[in-house]
């Protein structure tokens, strides 16, 4: 995904002005986890609207401190102990010094663990997030390699034909590669080298047997993630060819709507 | 005495959670002004942006533990509380009942004339960033801010195509980041 585009798309402004379903916002608040510069921009515009909206701050009336607070359920954070201490004797002085030099010693090593603890909470925080962070990624790339094996096992297999679709007079650019497996007589195209349709139009892939045309199946209109798309089975093909059908695809190929063609 | 304590974020939440009076007395003590601010940027009237404030605390205070920091600031968070609330307050039959003099008509230029005169005299930031805002873009950012309209709400309610509607929200908002900076 591109998070550039994601960001120029305005998602994060309406987030912000709460103009987003439910749905919607957690889509958001995923892709600010995934990606530290979409979270960067979201909370860049999130200040900015933070500040404007208190821009003009006002007191409230005195007595609404106390209402409120009444109001609310507390507990009054525990007063540390005070401990009374019998007066020291003179004669204890050096004991006295020597404890207060053993609680000089207790309270640095204190305040150095609390110090500690508070860098450690953080990096605790810090380390979630990007525990997450992988974890997403990490899905994110399982599939991607779940796909690509996929089609690995297509293209090494060796039963394999590859025949390469060239382009017709239409458009002679145009091109798609076949793989066949004259085993199990399946069939797997790649079609990136087509160029896109206009509104209403769909890709249909033919094969000729005997002569005549069978129909093999419409290409899928939406980007796909795999690179091999699979088709209908056909058993001894002697020629493949792709035609421009309405959406849906036709029963038989219009002719002159054929792009490519590629014999065995 | 106000109260107020030098803790980070996280450690705050971590006290009103535990229902800490002296957190609580904290959030109060330093942001009340702001909310209330945000409050009156909504509703003029004392008494109703008074029992806002009060219900956002209470609201704040039952649903601390739901607050996600992953999410957003604390500040954001209640910020957002505050201005649902007040927003909310504006469609209540109550609101509707006392401003009925004011809705016989709905003029941008109307609208705006009130929106300006809510500022209050103590509100002098507000009046200077107002002033250094594109009028039209300011009034499409609080009407769905501080009024609650969506982007089809104002498209329809003034006539604008909901396309224009969106390119100024845009250009709003990065007028408001320059601003803000």
């Amino acid at each position: 995904m591109e998070t550039r585009e994601y960001i120029e798309s305005g998602v994060l402004e309406l987030y912000v002005y709460d103009q987003l379903s439910p749905a919607e916002r957690r889509d958001v608040e995923a892709m600010c986890a995934l990606h530290p510069d979409v979270r960067a921009e979201m909370e860049a515009i999130q200040a900015s609207m933070d500040a404007y909206a208190t821009a003009g701050p006002v007191q409230p009336p005195a007595a609404l401190r106390e209402r409120i607070l009444s109001q609310l359920e507390l507990t009054e954070a525990p007063e540390p102990p005070v401990v009374k201490m019998p007066a020291p004797q003179p004669s204890y002085n050096w004991m006295a010094a020597a404890a207060a030099v053993l609680l000089l010693v207790s309270l640095s090593i204190n305040y150095y663990q609390y110090d500690q603890n508070k860098a450690l909470n953080g990096q605790v925080a810090q380390l979630q997030t990007d525990r997450n962070v992988m974890a997403d990624n990490n899905a994110h790339l399982t599939k991607q390699i779940n796909i690509v094996t996929a089609d690995l096992a297509v293209l090494s297999n060796p039963a394999n034909v590859k025949i390469e679709l060239a382009g017709l007079p239409l458009s002679p650019a145009a091109k798609a590669l076949i793989y066949w497996d004259r085993q199990r007589k399946s069939t797997y195209i790649n079609t990136t080298g087509l160029p896109p349709l206009a509104e209403g139009k769909q890709y249909q892939l033919w094969a000729i047997v005997d002569g005549k045309p069978v129909d093999l199946g419409v290409l899928p209109l939406t980007p796909q993630e795999t690179i091999l798309a699979q088709m209908r089975d056909v058993s001894e093909p002697q020629a493949f060819a792709i035609t421009i059908e309405p959406k849906g695809g036709s029963a038989g190929p219009t002719l002159d709507q054929m792009i490519v063609l590629g014999k065995m | 005495m106000p109260t107020r304590l030098n803790i980070s974020e996280q450690e705050l939440v971590a006290r009103l959670q535990r229902n800490d009076r002296v957190a609580y007395e904290h959030l109060y003590d330093n942001y009340s002004t702001a909310l209330y601010g945000v409050i009156n940027r909504v509703i003029t009237d004392e008494e109703m942006a008074c029992d806002v404030l009060q219900e956002a605390f209470v609201k704040i205070w039952n649903n601390i533990h739901g607050y996600d920091a992953a999410k957003g600031k604390l500040f954001t968070w209640m910020l957002n509380i505050c201005r649902n609330l007040a927003i909310d307050k504006t469609r209540s039959k109550d609101y509707s009942n006392n401003q009925k003099n004011q809705s016989a008509e709905k003029s941008v230029s109307q609208l705006e004339r009130i929106h300006t005169e809510t500022i209050k005299p103590d509100q002098i930031g507000l009046r200077e960033v107002v002033g250094q805002l594109d009028p039209n873009e300011r009034f499409l950012i609080d009407l769905m801010y501080f009024k609650g309209y969506t982007q089809a709400e104002i498209a329809e309610e003034y006539n604008m195509p909901l396309g224009t509607v969106k390119t100024r929200l845009r250009s709003a908002t990065m007028n408001l980041r320059k601003l803000f900076k």
